[in-house]
This record gives C-alpha cells, sequence and structure tokens, in this order.
C-alpha cells in the first residue's frame, strides 16, 4: 500500500477516526494497540508472509535489550537485526560478488527482499544500543516497542526514528488534535505534490535517459542526471513529508528528514540536509563508536570515509552503491581538509553551484543499474555525444520551483537576521476561507497535474 | 455543532472558489472539447462545434474545432469542393501540436489552393475508418485523395469480418445528460480521466486508440486474413470508385529505443509486404513510414513520437512525425 494510492487515503482515515474514537473512549494504550494493529495490516498488505519476519526483529530486540547488561545478549541484540538484512538484502549479492571472483557457477537463491526491512532492523538496532548506552531504559511494555518498530507512516522508507526520540512520546499521552490534523494534513498534500507530480513526472524522462543513455545528446544527458537529482529529492522528501504529517495527524511527532539540501555551500553541509534521520544515525551508531575525530585526523578521514561506504552499501547490494558511498566519503574527507573562513557572497555562491554539480554526478552512480549505464552517461557528456534532444518540460519546471522556493528560504533567514537558512513549509490556517480556498486549490493541482502511471517510491527498494 | 457549522459553511464557500480557479486553470492546460453524435455517419462521433480547445498533458496544442466539431482551420458548408479527405484516428486529430503542424495542415500548404479536410477523430482506427467510409464519401465527395492513416497492420478476423458485416462497434457520444453536463467543465473532466488512469493503473497515453492498431511482432507471417483484408480493400476501391476518387493508406509504426540506443521497429516485414501486395491488387496506393522513420532516426536523431512533456519516442505523433508523413505523402500525390 503506497502512500500515492487511493487505498492508503481510505486507510489512512479509517485508522484516524478510529484513533480518535478509541483515544477518548478507551485511553492511550487500547490506541496504541490500534496503532500497531493498523501497522501490521499495513505492512501485511504488501505479504504478509513479512509481518513475522518483523514480529521476529522486534521480539528479539525486545528480549535482548532487557538483558542487554549482558554481553551475550547484548551481541545478539545487535546480530540478529543485522544478519536478518544480510540475509534478505545481502546474501544474492555476496553469492554472486564471490562467483564473479572466482569463477563457477553458484546458484543463487530466490529472496524477495522484505520492503522496509533497511529502516526497520536500523529502528530495532537503535533501541537495542540506546538501551546499552543508559539513554534510555528497556521498554517493558511490548505494544510501545512494538509500535515505535512497525509505526506504519516510517515503517517502509523512514525517516529512521531513534527509540530515544520516538519511545518517550508513546509514555506521553499523545491525542490527536484539529490543530495536529490541519498541520499534518498540509505537509501530506505538499509531499504528494512533490511526489506524485514533480517526481513521479521526471521518472519517465529519467527512465528513458538511465535505460539507453547511447540514444541521447550530450546536453540532454545532462539533463537527464539533473532530472534524477531532482526526482530524487522530490520523492525521498515528499514521502518524508506524508510520513511526518500522517504522524502528526495521530499526535506523534517525527524529526524532518530534509532541509533543502541544494542549498549547501559543500559536501559536509549536504549530509547535514540531506536524509539527515540516516545521517544522523550513521553519526551516533558508526562514526561515533568507529572514534569519530577523537583519534586524530588520520583517523577521522578514514571512519568518514567507513561510513560512507557502509552508507552508501545500506542503499542497495549493488557495488554502484557502494562506490557512490566511496565517492562522497572521499568528499567529506576533502571537505575536512579544506579551510573555511570568511567566505564571500561569491564563493558561497560558487560553492553551492560546485557542490550540487558533484552530487549530481555521483547521483549518476546512484541511479545508474550498473557501472557500464553509469558509464555511458558520463562518457556521453564529456565526448559531446550528439543523439536525441528531449528538452523536458517537467525538469524545467521542477527547478523553477526548487530555486524559487530555495530563494524565499533564503529571504526569509535573512530578513529574520537567522545564521542558517531553513526550509519551512507555508501552514494556512484551515480555519479562513482564504486559508481554506489555497489549501483546495493545491488538493485541485495535485489531482490534475498528478501523473497517473505506475511508479513506486525510489526509497521502497531499500 | 455552531462551530462546526460555521467552518462548514466557509469550508463550501472555499471548494467553490477552488473550484473555480481549477476550472480556469484547466482551461489552459487541458480543455478536451465533449462527444457530440455525427448524423452524417463520416465519423462515429465529433467534438464540440467551434470549441478552443488546449492540450498541455501530452505535447503542446492549441486549437479551435470548426463548425462540424473537426480539427480544420476552417469551416465546412454543404457543397464545399474537397479535393483530399484525410481519415484516422486521434494521430490524425493531432490535438498535441498546431493546426498547421499537423499531416493535413502541411498537405494544405504544400498542394496550396487545393482543400484538404481532416476528419481524423480519436479511437478512429483503420476499421473504424473503414466502417464509415462510404459515409464519409457521400458526405464530402472528395475528388482526388481519400487518406486513411494506420499505426498498425495487426487486424483479427473478427475486426474484418465486422467491418464486412457493417458491425463495428460504435464510439458513443456524451453531450447530454449527467455525464454530458459535468465532462463540459474542464477540470471535473480531468479529475475523471485522472481518477480512472489511478484506478486503472496508468492513464493510456492513446486513450480510445482501437486495440486493433497494435503492432504486431509476427517477423514471418502477416498479421490479418489476407481473404478478408482483400474483400475489405476492394469494398473501398468500389466505394472510392464510385465517387471517382483514389485511396492512400498510410502505416506509421510506432518505435522504441533499445538499450544500444537503436531504433526499434516492429518485425511485421511479412504484414507489410502482404498489405501492400493487396493494396496494388485493389488500386490503393500504399505508404508505408518505416524506412523514413529509420532513416530520419539514423541521420538527424529525429523520431515520429513523443513529445517535450512525455515518455521519448512514446505516444501520438509529434511536428516530426506530422511533417514526415506529409513531405511522403506530398512526393506521392503532388
Amino acid at each position: 500500500m503506497s502512500f500515492a494510492s487511493i487505498d492508503f487515503l481510505i486507510f489512512f482515515l479509517a485508522v484516524l477516526l478510529g484513533t480518535a474514537l478509541i483515544q477518548r473512549v478507551a485511553g492511550g494504550r487500547a490506541n496504541q494497540a490500534f496503532l500497531l494493529a493498523a501497522s501490521y495490516f499495513f505492512y501485511g498488505y504488501w505479504d504478509w508472509r513479512f509481518c513475522f519476519l518483523l514480529l521476529f526483529v522486534t521480539a528479539a530486540a525486545y528480549v535482548t535489550a532487557r538483558f542487554s547488561g549482558k554481553r551475550l545478549f547484548f551481541a545478539a541484540g545487535v546480530v540478529i537485526p543485522l544478519v536478518v538484512l544480510g540475509f534478505f538484502k545481502y546474501f544474492n549479492f555476496f553469492l554472486s560478488s564471490f562467483e564473479a571472483l572466482v569463477g563457477g557457477d553458484i546458484r543463487t537463491l530466490k529472496i524477495i527482499l522484505p520492503v522496509g526491512i533497511s529502516f526497520y532492523t536500523f529502528q530495532a538496532l537503535s533501541y537495542v544500543i540506546d538501551v546499552k548506552r543508559g539513554k534510555i531504559s528497556p521498554e517493558r511494555d511490548f505494544i510501545k516497542l512494538a509500535l515505535y518498530i512497525s509505526f506504519f507512516p516510517q515503517l517502509v522508507a523512514g525517516p529512521i526514528v531513534k527509540a530515544k526520540d520516538f519511545l518517550p512520546q508513546l509514555h506521553e499521552e499523545r491525542k490527536t488534535t484539529l490543530k495536529g490534523i490541519e498541520y499534518g494534513v498540509q505537509l501530506m498534500v505538499f509531499g504528494l505534490f512533490k511526489k506524485i507530480v514533480l517526481a513521479d513526472h521526471l521518472s519517465v524522462f529519467v527512465d528513458d535517459v538511465f535505460y539507453a543513455p547511447a540514444a541521447y545528446h550530450w546536453t540532454t544527458l545532462i539533463l537527464g542526471a539533473v532530472s534524477y537529482s531532482m526526482q530524487i529529492y522530490f520523492d525521498f522528501s515528499g514521502y518524508s513529508d506524508i510520513a511526518i504529517g500522517c504522524a502528526k495527524c495521530l499526535g506523534y511527532d517525527f524529526m524532518p528528514n530534509f532541509n533543502m539540501p541544494y542549498i549547501s555551500r559543500n559536501v559536509t553541509e549536504f549530509w547535514r540536509r540531506w536524509h539527515i534521520s540516516l545521517s544522523t544515525w550513521l553519526r551516533e551508531y558508526l562514526y561515533i563508536p568507529l572514534g569519530g575525530n577523537r583519534k586524530g585526523k588520520t583517523r577521522q578521514y578514514i571512519n568518514l570515509f567507513i561510513t560512507m561506504l557502509l552508507g552508501g552499501f545500506w542503499h542497495g547490494a549493488s557495488w554502484t552503491f557502494v562506490f557512490w558511498g566511496a565517492l562522497n566519503g572521499l568528499a567529506l574527507c576533502v571537505d575536512k581538509l579544506r579551510r573555511r573562513d570568511g567566505e564571500s557572497i561569491l564563493g558561497k555562491a560558487s560553492g553551492v553551484v560546485l557542490t550540487y554539480c558533484f552530487i549530481t554526478f555521483t547521483w549518476i552512480f546512484f541511479r545508474a543499474d550498473s557501472f557500464e549505464t553509469a558509464w555511458a552517461v558520463i562518457r556521453g557528456i564529456f565526448t559531446a555525444q550528439t543523439g536525441i534532444v528531449q528538452n523536458f518540460m517537467w525538469t524545467y519546471v521542477s527547478v523553477c520551483l526548487l530555486v524559487t522556493a530555495s530563494a524565499c528560504a533564503v529571504a526569509r533567514a535573512h530578513k529574520r537576521g537567522l545564521a542558517s537558512t531553513n526550509g519551512y513549509y507555508p501552514v494556512v490556517s484551515l480555519n479562513k476561507v482564504g486559508g481554506l480556498t489555497l489549501f483546495f486549490t493545491v488538493c485541485g493541482l495535485v489531482i490534475a497535474l498528478a501523473f497517473t502511471g505506475e511508479s513506486p517510491f525510489v526509497y521502497f527498494q531499500f | 455543532m455552531k462551530s462546526f457549522l460555521n467552518w462548514a459553511g466557509k469550508a463550501f464557500l472555499a471548494a467553490c472558489f477552488a473550484f473555480l480557479v481549477m476550472t480556469g486553470f484547466c482551461v489552459l492546460y487541458d480543455n478536451t472539447p465533449v462527444h457530440y453524435p455525427n448524423s452524417s455517419g463520416a465519423t462515429d462521433y465529433t467534438w464540440a462545434p467551434h470549441f478552443l480547445y488546449t492540450e498541455l498533458t501530452e505535447g503542446a496544442g492549441l486549437g479551435r474545432t470548426n463548425n462540424e466539431g473537426l480539427m480544420n482551420p476552417y469551416d465546412y458548408s454543404d457543397g464545399m469542393e474537397i479535393d483530399i479527405l484525410v481519415m484516422g484516428s486521434s494521430h490524425m486529430e493531432a490535438k498535441q501540436v498546431a493546426q498547421s503542424e499537423s499531416v493535413a495542415g502541411r498537405l494544405s500548404a504544400l498542394l496550396s489552393g487545393k482543400h484538404v479536410y481532416n476528419i481524423g477523430v480519436s479511437g478512429h482506427g483503420f476499421t473504424t475508418c473503414c466502417a464509415n467510409f462510404e459515409a464519409a464519401l457521400r458526405r464530402y465527395r472528395p475528388s482526388e485523395y481519400v487518406i486513411i492513416e494506420t499505426s498498425g497492420l495487426d487486424f483479427s478476423a473478427e475486426s474484418l469480418n465486422a467491418v464486412l458485416n457493417g458491425t463495428v462497434d460504435e464510439i458513443p457520444d456524451h453531450s447530454t445528460g449527467l455525464v454530458g453536463f459535468l465532462s463540459k467543465n474542464p477540470f471535473l473532466r480531468l479529475v475523471y480521466h485522472q481518477l480512472s488512469g489511478f484506478t486503472g493503473g496508468g492513464r493510456k497515453i492513446l486513450e480510445d486508440e482501437d486495440e486493433d492498431d497494435v503492432p504486431v511482432n509476427d517477423g514471418e507471417e502477416s498479421a490479418f486474413d489476407r481473404t478478408l483484408m482483400d474483400r475489405v480493400l476492394c469494398s473501398l476501391r468500389e466505394s472510392a470508385a464510385a465517387y471517382g476518387t483514389k485511396i492512400l493508406i498510410f502505416y506509421h509504426p510506432t518505435t522504441q529505443i533499445d538499450r544500444e540506443g537503436e531504433l526499434l521497429l516492429p518485425d511485421d516485414g511479412a504484414a507489410r509486404a502482404a498489405f501492400s501486395d493487396l493494396c496494388a491488387k485493389n488500386d490503393i496506393i500504399f505508404l508505408d513510414m518505416t524506412e523514413r522513420f529509420q532513416r530520419e532516426y539514423d541521420e538527424n536523431h529525429l523520431l515520429a513520437h513523443g513529445f517535450f512533456n512525455s515518455s521519448v519516442g512514446n505516444g501520438h505523433l509529434n511536428k516530426y512525425g506530422h511533417e514526415m508523413i506529409a513531405d511522403e505523402i506530398y512526393k506521392l500525390i503532388g
């Protein structure tokens, strides 16, 4: 059940109505049980068999965290989610890589990748580690822990909510309020606009270009890469907006997952603004345990590189993702080496442009299904290849919207004297005719302009 | 309760305002006229007459239907002398390009002084055109040629028999009743299409297209019953002879790009050869656009289908496709 479907709309309205009623009639814990059942229904809608896997990961985290003082239990709490992830996501990859290395004919297994496995295993890990670190106490209520790991708004593609941020909310008196629905619904509509209007239309052109890069003129290949940079941003940030909006309607808060990443002046800043929940997860549970910056400069660079390499690998079982992670890791190291004092406006602007160009270049490896395809795109661009010229309208529309929104945010930050530019949503009051008119108009635009073909969320594959 | 009613009143007012705004937006973005019945039978239906239409969902088209609700820059009056009549599907209707860029528009410019009249309407695949052929001749009496478009050569025996028996399914009009009333609003019409797309697994680019017009990859054998097709073409020839006109059928294959960047054309050589033979036997000019499409792609990287806002090489004929076809037709009849 995708967020961008009529099935989900019906499901969400039913859950919203149900939770509002149960909160008032039966109280918080019954509501949590209801949300848990809804989350398992949501997950089982894809393939009910994987509900058992989700339950297994949850039960393992529940038991091991309670005894995480004992080394064996803690190790099991870390290893079990990793083994589950490794088996379902990476087993065939390692097998085929081994086969390519030594030759021979090794049979791979037919393993279906469970939707969202990368996300909920990371959440289970964060819970066990947070308990071990003493940041939270072990959760005694299984329903609360199960809801934390399987809460449907973030179950299949994040944001990766950390246990210490979400579990305390389950111990508070959280209720569905009109104010929360007013904010949440508008965030969901913004997210839908990003996803089904912009990202999905862009996917048509991106799929064409990356399917047969040899067919296109070099300018079209550049436009294809730019289109993908727009597509993945609108797709994933749109998904995150819907997830955050859903949770808000139900009375819960998720951290923002994107903060205008394409206005970053360097790669370090980019990773503070892009997929924030993953970046912070990797920093807290990988980079810092590796030593972070506490063991000298050389070790810091190595740690950064390893973190990004594994971050790339987390995205998918393919060497192109590993290479993408390595490129970003190298860029972060180079960025750390640079001195950055007193940049002029021109320096800042060129930083934004260079960072965008570098990130877009790395996206080629992220999107391509193989190194051959990525190389065909890059070779086509740098050899001024001739071919089909396609000036795809939706790319220009997307760039214009993004630049306009960014300019508004920068101007707003400048006006308010803020040190850094933050993204914001112009949420209107739904108790006034003007606000309601604007809201209904945006809803109308989403319906009228939506791409209605098949185009799943990019991050579902991870 | 009072506050809820107060809010409901505001919401209703706001919904009305938003509806007006969206209607205005759709007039510019996608404003398609409504199907009206066509008593002459030359086409199953026509569009609303003198209707200013816009199309930005695929390609970019802006134009006005004539007094008959057809895509022509001039009105038709009874007894008007028509030299060339163009029949076909949404490709010939050519809502996605300017009227002057369509096959009919370009032929008009190339054959200056001659009246080219376009009765191409969405959904009118080859078999529907054949079914309406006699009525179209009766109505317009073209003095020189009738041009019929087809994007496929895969015809079932059932569809050919339907042509011969006069039982081809007619495309309904929907200008009356509640549906007719609602579909006159461009926003509601677009919402209907969008919701159909969501529930039906995606909007068809070539909506209403005749199923018989799907190209076939048979390679060895022709994709139709030769005897039945011969009878269909023979009946067309006899009708044309009765009105003192000639027939030209042109075939434009749908194309794809393969992973190596080569143009993929349907493997339908046998069907094309068989169709060409039958056309020659019945004194019908057959124009096959396959080679021209291949050459334009190889030499100029031009594709006949697809637009700047749709999938590359997929969908309706674009302005290059119309130009190539008009150019080839002109070489044959100019």
